[in-house]
């Protein structure tokens, strides 16, 4: 009978998770760009890329139930040329959800005054002359671009009406998965025909609004 | 049947109206003040909080070659603004292309800035910390300077109790001297709570007043913080087009933020680009300055119909709204004492 009970104890510990039945660890991780040299394919302009940082925020997992957990304080600056991983703990009904996060700062954050750690102004995210966070700043060269060094300035941000260029975006664990790897296919970027059709954009305007869509567009998961 | 309650209302009014209209006085409503706009968080009122900012509001420190302070364009001699200079400059007599308004009141303003760039108090110092023309510095720097300096270390950390300086803790430190900049005991605000009387002439201003500038420049504040187009010409050089900088929309073309009149006495010259020296240019501009335009404020489809008298009423009703005890407040001035000692309970 001992024996028994040793036995089953001993199986139950090792199959019992590492977590606990409350909550458990889902993870997103940024991928670092492996490679920072492109060619636009359609005129052969090549492309370098110097500077890539987003924020993401409002991070939230919504289940098939309806019901949404949203991950409290939920704010990080991405340096898109460096591995990121963020790490969560969530409730364990969440074990099977959608994972909804949005890539900028939202508007009310944006009315808060002076804020600290991932939003501390002095990061090179904020704009001093005009309020508001930048949500995603691109920066490097295009030998077709016609500005001082053939630079290329996105500084991509807005939080008002009728600028606002938050971006939402959603991505789908897969099962029994509790990461999730994602990448900006800056391929596909540049080679859209209009990437540079414009080389400077540094304050809210529909231009910035339609940049900020379309990089958000190609921020994808990995497959494997 | 009236019961004793309401008659003896009716007859105490009957009688305070009857005494009033013996004395030829206007019993006037004055609008109360509203609730206060700012709000932050983890932002704790505190007395070492104000001295740090205050600190940092008197100390060139701030500026890139370290000549230029934020009391270099508000002057606490003027209700913090910037007289005797049409435009504001900054280090290396850089020029700047407006007039740095009168900071009062902080609290109860939404929006700063003449175009309304800046729409948080906490964030309004980044703009002249970082603009060429003024201070000419990064925020980085600033935080630089402030973490090399011992004397700043105590005072931040007297205030925080961390003598880690971080963008939050300074802009609030800032903040939380700024909106002790209150204006509200004006011979104005005495007549408003019922201890004092305007003069004939006074009354007169203000009554006109009423008629003519109160549906910008609302009482009790004396502003609606509305952006306007109230009819000045565009400067060729300048070529500032105002609140349209900011929203790229084409009916904000030269609207700029209406200013509080509080201290009007004191601030000249005025409009965002100080063309205006005295407060007679002012009102003559409004009855025969006029320049009309697509974005031009409704009330000045016509010129304004004052006479040379009722002018002169005016700007007596407006010196009603100079207040003494702002303008010489020693808790504003330059913290000799602060800057020369450290503080109390510094840890060595």
């Amino acid at each position: 009978m001992i024996r028994a009970l040793v036995i089953i104890a001993t199986f139950s510990s090792l199959t019992i998770p590492a977590f606990t039945q409350d909550s458990i660890s889902k993870r997103i991780t940024f991928s670092a760009l492996k490679e920072l040299n492109y060619v636009i394919k359609n005129d052969s302009s090549i492309v370098q890329i110097t500077a890539l940082k987003f924020y993401i925020s409002n991070i939230c997992f919504k289940h098939k139930d309806s019901s949404i957990y949203k991950v409290p304080n939920s704010f990080y600056l991405i340096d898109g040329l460096k591995l990121t991983d963020i790490e969560l703990k969530i409730p364990f009904h969440y074990k099977e959800s959608i994972v909804e996060f949005c890539i900028g700062i939202d508007s009310a954050t944006n009315y808060e005054g002076a804020l600290s750690g991932a939003l501390d102004p002095s990061l090179g995210m904020y704009w001093t002359w005009q309020s508001g966070y930048i949500n995603i700043k691109i920066e490097g060269v295009c030998s077709s671009c016609e500005t001082r060094n053939n630079e290329f300035t996105f500084h991509l941000g807005g939080f008002q009406h009728p600028y606002n260029s938050l971006q939402k975006k959603e991505f789908k664990y897969r099962k029994n998965k509790n990461t999730l790897v994602l990448t900006f296919d800056i391929n596909q970027w540049i080679n859209q025909s209009d990437s540079f059709d414009d080389c400077t954009i540094m304050s809210p305007s529909s231009k910035a609004q339609n940049y900020a869509f379309l990089f958000s567009t190609f921020l994808k998961a990995n497959n494997d | 049947m009236i019961n004793k309650m309401t008659l003896y209302t009716f007859l105490t009014g009957s009688i305070i109206i009857l005494l009033a209209l013996k004395e030829k006085v206007l019993i006037h409503q004055f609008e109360p003040w509203p609730p206060p706009y700012y709000s932050s968080n983890n932002s704790t009122k505190d007395s070492t909080k104000i001295e740090l900012g205050k600190l940092l509001f008197y100390d060139p420190l701030l500026s890139f070659d370290s000549t230029i302070s934020c009391a270099s364009c508000h002057s606490p001699y003027n209700a913090f603004a910037h007289t005797d200079h049409s435009l504001s400059h900054g280090i290396k007599d850089r020029i700047g292309k407006r007039n740095a308004p009168a900071l009062m009141n902080l609290a109860w303003q939404p929006i700063f800035m003449w175009d309304g760039a800046i729409h948080h108090l906490d964030m309004q110092a980044l703009a002249p910390i970082t603009h060429p023309d003024e201070m000419g510095n990064t925020l980085e720097e600033v935080l630089k300077r402030l973490n090399a300096s011992s004397f700043y270390q105590a005072y931040f950390y007297q205030a925080y109790k961390d003598s880690l300086i971080t963008s939050e803790r300074v802009l609030k430190s800032l903040s939380q001297f700024m909106l002790t900049l209150v204006s509200s005991d004006s011979k104005y605000d005495q007549v408003s709570k019922g201890v004092a009387v305007f003069s004939e002439q006074e009354e007169k201003g203000y009554i006109l007043f009423k008629q003519h500038c109160a549906s910008c420049h609302t009482e009790p504040l004396f502003t609606n913080h509305s952006f306007q187009n109230n009819g000045l010409i565009k400067d060729s050089e300048l070529n500032d087009l105002g609140r349209m900088t900011i929203t790229l929309n084409s009916l904000d073309s030269l609207k700029f933020k209406v200013p509080t009149l509080r201290n009007i006495e004191f601030t000249y010259p005025y409009m965002h680009d100080g063309r205006f020296k005295t407060l007679t240019e002012v009102l003559n501009h409004y009855t025969s300055g006029i320049s009309s335009g697509p974005t031009l404020a409704k009330q000045f489809e016509r010129p304004l119909p004052l006479s040379s008298n009722d002018k002169v009423d005016i700007i007596a009703f407006l010196l009603t709204l100079t207040d003494q005890n702002f303008l010489f407040n020693k808790n504003f001035t330059f913290p000799r004492t602060l800057f020369l000692n450290l503080p109390k309970d510094v840890k060595k």
